[in-house]
C-alpha cells in the first residue's frame, strides 16, 4: 500500500504502478517477453531468408545474363534458317547460341547420373564461389588448366563430391575424366532440385572434345549441341512460359530441343524447397502467436482475479478505471514489444545460420540482410492484435466495485457440487486433484488448446518424417521407390522383359514394378512432362482410374485446375507432327517436374514415335537382394540395359531429408521451448491461485510430496488432455494442412501415415515437460510452512 | 497429577522483517497437560497465534524445542510432521480454511480418509455423527461459500476432530461468530473437553475464555500469568466470570 499512499502526483502515478506491477509479477512478463522474442526471433529471420534467397537468385540471374528461355538442341537441328526465323521472330529480343557437348552418364564415386549433362567453355560471367561458400572468390580465378572442370553446388550435391574430386564423363561411348576445380554459381539449371547440368571446362579441352567427336562419325546420333537463350523482346509482355509456348507454335523448336527451361520455371524449382519449408514455419509461427495471445489471456485473467482487492482499493481512492486499464494494457504490451524488439536483433545471427542452409540445394549465395521493414510491419501488426486482445480482457476491470473487491475478493466462484465426481478413499489424490481440475476447468481450458496448437505441428511434420522413411507412402504419393531401376540402351520387348522378371525372382518376390519412358508432349498446346507407362495399372490413382486404354490419360490434380479439366473430358496431345484426342480417366499425383505431369498407355504413345519402355523399376521384397540382382542383370544383359542397385535410396536426396530434418527441429525445439515458458507461467500462476487449498492440506496432514505430485498430475492429465485433442486435429487437419502447402511440390494427397510412434514422442515430450515443471512449480509446498502458506 | 502432553524449552520465534528481526516469542517454557482445556489470553499483536503455530508444528521455532511423545517438533522431518497433523494434532484456524471446492462433508471425511488407521466405515460413521453434534446435517452437501459463517466453523471444528486428536489447537475459532453461534460452537468445544479432548485455544472472548480449566497470559512474547481453573459448570459461571475477570485485570487486561 505504500505506494499507493505515495501517488499523489497525476502523471508519475502510471510509470508507478506499472513499475510496482511489473516487479510483483516478473515471471508472467518474461515468460511473455520471451515468447515474444521466439515468435519475433524465428519470424523476423524467416522472412528475412526468404528475401534473401529470392534477391540472391534474381542477383545471380543478372550476374549470368540469364535468358527467359534457355533450351538444348542437337547441333545439326540448329539450322542458319531456324536460326534466322528466331531472330527475326518479333517476341525475341536478343539470341545467344553455345556450343555444348552431351554427355549421356557421368559417374563419381558410387553414383552415377544419366540424366543430360552439358560441357560448355567457361564464361567469365560464371563467378566462383571461396572455400568457405559464402561469396564470390575475390581475386580473379586462374584460368582452368586442362582436365579441370568448374560445376555448381548441385551438381556437388547430386554426385556427392567434393573439390579435388575426379569426375568421369561417358560422351558416344568415350570416358574422360575431368578434376573439380572450383565451384560456380550458375543459377539456370544450377539448383540440385533441376535434373540438367551444365559442367564448364576451358577452350583448350572443348576443342579436343569436339575433335573426337567429329572423328566419331557415327550414323544421326551426336553429342554436339547448342544451348541457345531466347531473351523476350523490349515490349513483350508474355510470361515467360507463354513466350516458350508462342516461339515454340510459331517455329516448332522448343518441340526439337532435348531440354528447355523457362527463367520462371528454374525460379520455381531452384526455391521451391526453401518456399515450402518456409510456409509450413510461418503457419507454425502463426499458431505460435495464438498460443501467445491465450497464455497472455490466462496470465491476465488470472491476474486480475489475483489483483482483485488492489484494483478495489486503487478505486476507492480515485483511480479513474481507464487509468487502471491503461496501466493493465502498457505493463503487457510493453513486455511484448520489449521481447519483439530483443527477438529481431537475435534474428541477426539466426539469419546467417540460416541463410546457409538451402546453399546445397539452391547453389545460390544469399545475402545475409535483415528485411527490416517487413519485420516490422508484421510485428507491429502482432502487436496490435494483442493489443486489441489486452483492451477486450481488462473490461473485466471496469466492473471491480471498490467495495465488493475489498470484501468479497475472490471467493466469488460459485460451482455445483452435483456435477462433481465423489472423493473416493483409495483414489484419494487423485479424485481431489480431478476436483481441483473440474471446479477450475475454465483455467485449464487455455492449456489444453495450447498444448493441442503445439501436438498439432509436433505430429504434422513427425509425418513428413514418416512419408520420407516410408516406401509405401512415397509409392502411394507417386514416387518411384524402387530398389532395383534399369536404363535399357536398346528396344526392349515383353519377352525380355519378362525374362529380366525371372531373373529377378530367383532373389526376390516383385512387389511393384514399373516399366515407363518419359517424354515432353504439348496437351492443349501445353508442353507438359509425360511418364508413358507399359503398365499403366501400377499408377496410383486419386479420383477415376488408371489409363488402361490406348485413348486414355490421367492428369495431376495441378495439371487439372492450370488447364480446367475434368475427368471425362477431352484433350489434344501433340508433338512435333502428330496429334491425337485423349479422354482424361483419372487423377493422380506425382512430384515429378512439381506435379506438371500426366499419364499415358505406351500403346497410346506409339503415334509420337514412342516404341518401347526405356526404363524399368522394381519394388523388391526383400530389397537387400538388389545388389545381387542388379550385378547378375548387367552380366547377363550387357548392352541392353544398365541397372543399378537404388537400396535404401529413395527419389529424395540427402539434403531434403537434412532440410526436413531442420524444420522438425525447429519446430521440436520451439515446441518444447514455448510449452517450458508456457508451463512454467501457467503452472506458477494456477500454484499462487490454489496455493491456500494445497495450505489447508497441507496442514490436514498430506503430505508435501504427495500435493506436489498432485499438483503436477493435475497438469500432466491437463497436457495429455490436449495432446489428445491435437492428435485429433491432426487426424483430421494435418493432411490437409500439409496438402495445401505442399502442392507446389506436386502433392496433392498427402499419404498420411500415423504409427503408434508418430504420437508417443511428441506427447510424451510435452506432457513430461509439464508434470517436471508442474511439480517444480510446486516447490514451494515443501519450503514453506504451512501457516505461511494458508496465510498470504 | 496430570500427565504432560505437549511441552516447549526455550521456545523463541521470530521474524525477519525490514532487513532487521521481529522477536515474538522470546524463550517460553510451557507445559501442556492430558485433558486440560487451555485457554491463552493476550494483548492483540502479543504472539498468541504466532505461538499456536509453533507448538503445533505448523511453523518452525526459531530455537528452542517443542517436546511431544519425547521428540522435537521444531525439528521434526516434513514426513513425520505431516502424520503428526493427519493423526495426533487437531487445528481450527481463525479464518476456517475450509477447501472451497469440497462440500461440508467431504471436507470433513477428507481427512479421515488420508490418516490411514481408521477404517472407511468407522470414519463415515463419525463423521455423520460430528454432522449430527455440530448441527449441520442438513447442508452437508453444500460448499462452504452456500453456508454461513457460524456453519463454516462448525464444520472445521468437526474436520478437526474427525481422527480423534489427542490435542486440538483452535485459533479464535469463535472471532468471526455472533452470539448464538459462539455459544454453540463453545458448548461443543467444553462437551468434547468433557469427553476428554485436551485442547488449546486463543481467544480474545470474555465467555470462551471461562471455559479454560486453565488459563494463559501471554505478554511480549512472555507467559506472564498462568491459572488453573476447576472442571466448568454452567450454573456457576456468574462466579467464575468474576474470578477471571479479577485475574484479567491484574495482567492488565
Ligand atoms: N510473517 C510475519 N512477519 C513479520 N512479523 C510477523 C509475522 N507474523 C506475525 N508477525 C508479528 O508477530 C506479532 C505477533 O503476531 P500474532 O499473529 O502471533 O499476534 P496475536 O497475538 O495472534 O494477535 P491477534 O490477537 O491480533 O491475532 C505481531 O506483532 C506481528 O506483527
Ligand atoms: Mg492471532
Amino acid at each position: 500500500m505504500a505506494i499507493l499512499n505515495g501517488m499523489v502526483r497525476q502523471d508519475m502515478e502510471i510509470i508507478t504502478l506499472i513499475k510496482a506491477n511489473i516487479c510483483r509479477k516478473k515471471g508472467s512478463f518474461i515468460g511473455i517477453t520471451l515468447l515474444m522474442v521466439i515468435i519475433s526471433m524465428s519470424l523476423t529471420a524467416i522472412i528475412s531468408v526468404q528475401d534473401n534467397c529470392r534477391d540472391g537468385l534474381k542477383a545471380a540471374y543478372e550476374q549470368t545474363d540469364a535468358a527467359d528461355v534457355t533450351f538444348s538442341i542437337k547441333k545439326q537441328d540448329l539450322s542458319a534458317d531456324m536460326l534466322s526465323s528466331l531472330k527475326e521472330h518479333p517476341l525475341i529480343g536478343r539470341i545467344r547460341v553455345f556450343d555444348a557437348i552431351q554427355a549421356t552418364e557421368i559417374k563419381c564415386g558410387g553414383i552415377t547420373e544419366q540424366t543430360g549433362w552439358e560441357l560448355l567453355k567457361y564464361r567469365k560471367e560464371f563467378k566462383i564461389v571461396n572455400d568457405a561458400m559464402n561469396a564470390y572468390q575475390k581475386e580473379p580465378a586462374t584460368a582452368l588448366k586442362n582436365g579441370e572442370i568448374y560445376i555448381t553446388q548441385g551438381t556437388m550435391t547430386r554426385m556427392k563430391c567434393q573439390i579435388g574430386d575426379s569426375l568421369r564423363f561417358f560422351i558416344s561411348g568415350r570416358e574422360y575424366s575431368f578434376q573439380v576445380k572450383g565451384i560456380v554459381v550458375e543459377p539456370m539449371f544450377g539448383s540440385s532440385t533441376i535434373g540438367w547440368k551444365q559442367i564448364f571446362i576451358n577452350d583448350e579441352d572443348f576443342e579436343k572434345l569436339r575433335a573426337d567427336e567429329d572423328a566419331q562419325k557415327r550414323e544421326g546420333k551426336t553429342a554436339l549441341y547448342s544451348m541457345v537463350s531466347l531473351y523476350k523482346a523490349a515490349g513483350c509482355a508474355l510470361t515467360d512460359g507463354k513466350f516458350k509456348r508462342r516461339i515454340n507454335l510459331d517455329t516448332g523448336i522448343i518441340d526439337r530441343a532435348s531440354v528447355s527451361l523457362t527463367k520462371e520455371m528454374s525460379e520455381h524449382y531452384t526455391n521451391l524447397f526453401m518456399e515450402i519449408i518456409f510456409a509450413i514455419l510461418l503457419v507454425f509461427i502463426l499458431f505460435l502467436f495464438l498460443v501467445v495471445l491465450i497464455t497472455m489471456a490466462h496470465s491476465i485473467g488470472v491476474g486480475i482475479e489475483m489483483d482483485y482487492t488492489n484494483i478495489g482499493i486503487l478505486k476507492s481512492q480515485g483511480f479513474s478505471k481507464n487509468k487502471i486499464r491503461a496501466v493493465w494494457i502498457l505493463q503487457y504490451l510493453l513486455a511484448q514489444a520489449a521481447g519483439a524488439f530483443a527477438g529481431m536483433v537475435l534474428a541477426i545471427p539466426l539469419c546467417n545460420v540460416l541463410g546457409g542452409l538451402f546453399w546445397p540445394i539452391t547453389g545460390i549465395l544469399a545475402n545475409k540482410n535483415i528485411s527490416a521493414a517487413k519485420s516490422l510491419f508484421l510485428i507491429s501488426v502482432i502487436l496490435l492484435i494483442s493489443a486489441f486482445l489486452i483492451l477486450m480482457l481488462t473490461r473485466k476491470i471496469a466492473r471491480i466495485s471498490p467495495i465488493r473487491a475489498i470484501s468479497g475478493g475472490r471467493s466469488e466462484i460459485y460451482f455445483d457440487s452435483r456435477f462433481q465426481m465423489p472423493i473416493f478413499r483409495n483414489w484419494l489424490s487423485a479424485s481431489l486433484a480431478l476436483r481441483q481440475f473440474t471446479s477450475n476447468r475454465r483455467k485449464y481450458v487455455g492449456t489444453i488448446v495450447i498444448v493441442s496448437i503445439l501436438i498439432f505441428f509436433m505430429l504434422t511434420v513427425t509425418l513428413i518424417g514418416n512419408v520420407l522413411n516410408s516406401k509405401t507412402a512415397i509409392q502411394s504419393m507417386g514416387g518411384l521407390y524402387v530398389e532395383c531401376a534399369m536404363d535399357f540402351t536398346e528396344k526392349v520387348n515383353d519377352k525380355q522383359l519378362a525374362n529380366i522378371e525371372k531373373t529377378i525372382e530367383k532373389y526376390s518376390k516383385i512387389k511393384k514394378k514399373y516399366y515407363l519412358t518419359r517424354r515432353y508432349l504439348s496437351v492443349n498446346g501445353e508442353e507438359i512432362y509425360c511418364q508413358i507407362y507399359q503398365n499403366p495399372e501400377v499408377v496410383p490413382v486419386l479420383n477415376g482410374r488408371a489409363p488402361l486404354y490406348e485413348n486414355e490419360i490421367v492428369v495431376t490434380e495441378i495439371i487439372a485446375d492450370e488447364l480446367d479439366l475434368k475427368i471425362g473430358d477431352k484433350v489434344l496431345v501433340t508433338h512435333g507432327d502428330s496429334k491425337k484426342e485423349f479422354i482424361v480417366s483419372g487423377l493422380f499425383q506425382s512430384i515429378n517436374d512439381t506435379g506438371l505431369t500426366f499419364v499415358m498407355p505406351l500403346k497410346g504413345a506409339k503415334i509420337f514415335g514412342v516404341e518401347s519402355v526405356d526404363y524399368a523399376g522394381y519394388s523388391l521384397d526383400s530389397p537387400q537382394s538388389s545388389a545381387k540382382i542388379t550385378a547378375e542383370l548387367n552380366n547377363i544383359y550387357d548392352g541392353i540395359l544398365k541397372a543399378k542397385s537404388t537400396e535404401g535410396g529413395g527419389i529424395m536426396e540427402d539434403t531434403y531429408t537434412i532440410a526436413i530434418n531442420c524444420m522438425k527441429a525447429v519446430i521440436y525445439i520451439f515446441s518444447v521451448l514455448f510449452a517450458l515458458v508456457v508451463v512454467v507461467m501457467v503452472c506458477n500462476k494456477t500454484f499462487i491461485q490454489e496455493r491456500n487449498d494445497i495450505g489447508i492440506y497441507k496442514a490436514l496432514g498430506f503430505t508435501a510430496v504427495n500435493l506436489r505430485i498432485q499438483f503436477a498430475v493435475r497438469f500432466f492429465v491437463v497436457a495429455l488432455a490436449g495432446s489428445l485433442l491435437g492428435s485429433i486435429l491432426s487426424i483430421y487437419f494435418s493432411g490437409r494442412l500439409l496438402n495445401t502447402l505442399l502442392r507446389n511440390m506436386g502433392i496433392t494427397s498427402f499419404a498420411v501415415q500415423f504409427t503408434p510412434i508418430t504420437f508417443f514422442v511428441p506427447i510424451m515430450s510435452i506432457c513430461l515437460c509439464f508434470l517436471l515443471f508442474a511439480y517444480l512449480a510446486a516447490r514451494k509446498v515443501k519450503k514453506v510452512e504451512a501457516r505461511e502458506l494458508v496465510m498470504e | 497429577m496430570k500427565k504432560t502432553i505437549l511441552s516447549a524449552r526455550g521456545l523463541c520465534k521470530s521474524f525477519a522483517h525490514n532487513g532487521g528481526q521481529v522477536h515474538v516469542l522470546s524463550n517460553i517454557d510451557l507445559e501442556l497437560f492430558d485433558g486440560d482445556f487451555t485457554v491463552v489470553m493476550g494483548a492483540s499483536g502479543s504472539g498468541k497465534s504466532t505461538l499456536l503455530y509453533t507448538l503445533s508444528g505448523m511453523d518452525r521455532a526459531t530455537s528452542g524445542q517443542v517436546i511431544y511423545n519425547e521428540e522435537d517438533i521444531a525439528a521434526m522431518e516434513e514426513k513425520k510432521l505431516a502424520k503428526l497433523r493427519r493423526g495426533d494434532f487437531g487445528f481450527i484456524f481463525q479464518q476456517m480454511h475450509l477447501v472451497s471446492n469440497l462440500s461440508l462433508y467431504e471436507n470433513i471425511v477428507v481427512p479421515g480418509w488420508l490418516n490411514k488407521e481408521q477404517p472407511s466405515a468407522q470414519v463415515k460413521c463419525r463423521a455423520e455423527e460430528l454432522l449430527g453434534q455440530m448441527g449441520i446435517s442438513h447442508i452437508k452437501s453444500h460448499l462452504p461459500s452456500q453456508v454461513s459463517g457460524g456453519e463454516q466453523q462448525r464444520c472445521a471444528i468437526a474436520r478437526s476432530v474427525i481422527n480423534c486428536p489427542r490435542l486440538l489447537f483452535a485459533d479464535e475459532p469463535t472471532g468471526a461468530l455472533n452470539r448464538k453461534n459462539t455459544t454453540e460452537v463453545l458448548n461443543l468445544l467444553t462437551h468434547l473437553n468433557q469427553q476428554g479432548q485436551s485442547i488449546l485455544m486463543v481467544t480474545h472472548d470474555i465467555r470462551a475464555a471461562l471455559r479454560a480449566t486453565r488459563l494463559l497470559y501471554l505478554e511480549d512474547g512472555k507467559i506472564a500469568g498462568d491459572m488453573a481453573l476447576p472442571a466448568y459448570q454452567p450454573e456457576k459461571e456468574r462466579n467464575r466470570e468474576e474470578q477471571v475477570n479479577a485475574w484479567l485485570s491484574s495482567m492488565e487486561w
